[in-house]
């Protein structure tokens, strides 16, 4: 008969869901709220997420989400005894087992609430025929994680791996072949984080001060070069508006920003990264020391 | 066999198929590091059309086209041997630029689509 392969070696984590998986697994789709993890075209495991409202009750709250599952994504939910050997290092994580069908497929899942961050998720395992619950799914579960324990939510997804302060929300992101972006924001502070690749090729002609004002055309003013954890960085720093030399006039310099830009080449992984900080205020340094590049 | 226009075939059995460069195609590399891959294509029937009406003495039905290659383009080019399939060039051409196995699907699957509709290489089943 043969082995189910339990080792899990590649973290996923995107927008405070974070879980281990094997090598071989890899995102198919992506939404805010949403992934869908496969393998070799095969889909195996699917999460969904939700925050809860302010009120609620658990009980009311479970039920309209699973009824909202069963309509979105067409299969029929049914309860099940949680396994016996399975068992989840924190104490905040519920765990409510149920298996699922649907036309063409069927498996379990797991509905997790969690009582710290009030986030409802469900995790939907494909069906395998060897074993219908096995101890991959078990240790697949007991990685999970929904949100960040030391203030800094991790990213790690496609080849990237970063954190960011866990205040700052999702905005919108980008993952084209070549380019990658990811925009947060928190109030009037915006973050966004860069990924090009592969660097080789792109600054084969270029210097990485020449690329970065090529690609980001509104960076002002002269770069400060500098050492990161990934190798040389180069860093911008500058105030802009929305009226022309909105900085230098006093009455309206309220209406400008500040600008931080760092850019990175990292050799290791062939790729440049940049991290984009605009503040009304004065920078909060933490944030791009959390970030990818930020450590100096 | 001949797919029908609304035939697809799975990602996993297209990613398994095997592509072959053209044999007429040619190659030259140029200084800046650049290749240009030229080949016979035919013109439009509306063009050849348009020649007769003009009355040109020396109408031709076929020109010689030429795409520029950059070096990523180059590194698939040279990776198409017509014994990989698509799925080896992807894993190939992800370790040689260190980019993540989805994002090298993506890019590599594109341009080998692009150079299949220019009829500079064809795919063929990995059972023959």
């Amino acid at each position: 008969m043969p082995t189910i392969n339990t080792e899990l070696s590649k973290d996923i984590a995107w927008n405070g869901i974070s879980l281990k998986v094997p090598f071989s697994w890899d995102i198919d789709s992506l939404d805010a709220n949403h992934m869908l993890i496969g393998s070799d075209g095969a889909p195996e495991i699917e999460i969904k997420w939700t925050d809860a409202p302010k009120r609620f009750t658990l009980e009311k709250y479970l039920k309209k989400f699973i009824s909202q599952s069963q309509k979105h994504l067409h299969i029929k939910i049914h309860e099940l005894p949680a396994p016996k050997s399975f068992s989840h290092p924190s104490q905040a994580l519920e765990f409510f087992f149920f298996s699922w069908e649907s036309k063409t497929s069927k498996g379990n899942g797991t509905l997790i609430f969690c009582s710290l961050c009030k986030r409802l998720t469900m995790v939907r395992f494909f069906f395998d025929v060897l074993n219908p619950y096995n101890a991959l799914h078990s240790n697949i579960l007991s990685s999970f994680s929904d949100h960040s324990v030391s203030g800094q939510m991790q990213w790690q997804l496609f080849g990237l791996a970063f954190s960011t302060p866990d205040f700052l929300k999702l905005i919108e992101y980008s993952f084209k072949p070549g380019f990658y972006i990811i925009h947060l924001n928190h109030k009037k502070t915006t973050l966004k984080v860069f990924s090009w690749g592969p660097a080789s090729f792109l600054i084969s002609k270029l210097s990485l001060c020449e690329f970065a004002m090529e690609r980001l055309p509104q960076l002002k003013g002269f770069a400060k070069a500098g050492i990161c954890k990934r190798g040389n960085c180069l860093e911008w720093t500058y105030r802009h508006g929305r009226f022309k030399n909105a900085e230098t006039l006093p009455f309206i310099k309220r209406f400008s920003s500040f600008a931080k830009f760092r850019i990175c080449h990292d050799q290791k992984a062939n790729r440049i990264l940049g991290v984009m900080v605009n503040s009304h205020d004065n920078y909060d340094q933490e944030l791009i020391k959390g970030s990818m590049i930020g450590d100096t | 066999m001949i797919l029908k226009k609304k035939d697809t075939i799975a990602k996993n059995d297209a990613l398994l198929c095997i592509p072959e460069k053209n044999a007429l195609v040619e190659e030259n590399v140029l200084d800046s590091g650049d290749m240009v891959l030229s080949y016979q294509a035919a013109y439009k029937p509306f063009f050849v059309k348009i020649q007769k009406v003009l009355r040109q003495k020396k109408s031709k039905n076929s020109f010689r086209r030429k795409i520029q290659l950059d070096q990523l383009g180059i590194d698939v080019w040279s990776l198409v041997d017509g014994v990989r399939n698509v799925k080896a060039i992807i894993k190939d051409f992800a370790m040689l630029h260190k980019l993540d196995y989805k994002e090298a699907e993506i890019s590599v699957t594109l341009f080998l689509r692009s150079l299949g509709e220019k009829g500079l290489i064809g795919i063929k089943e990995p059972n023959g």
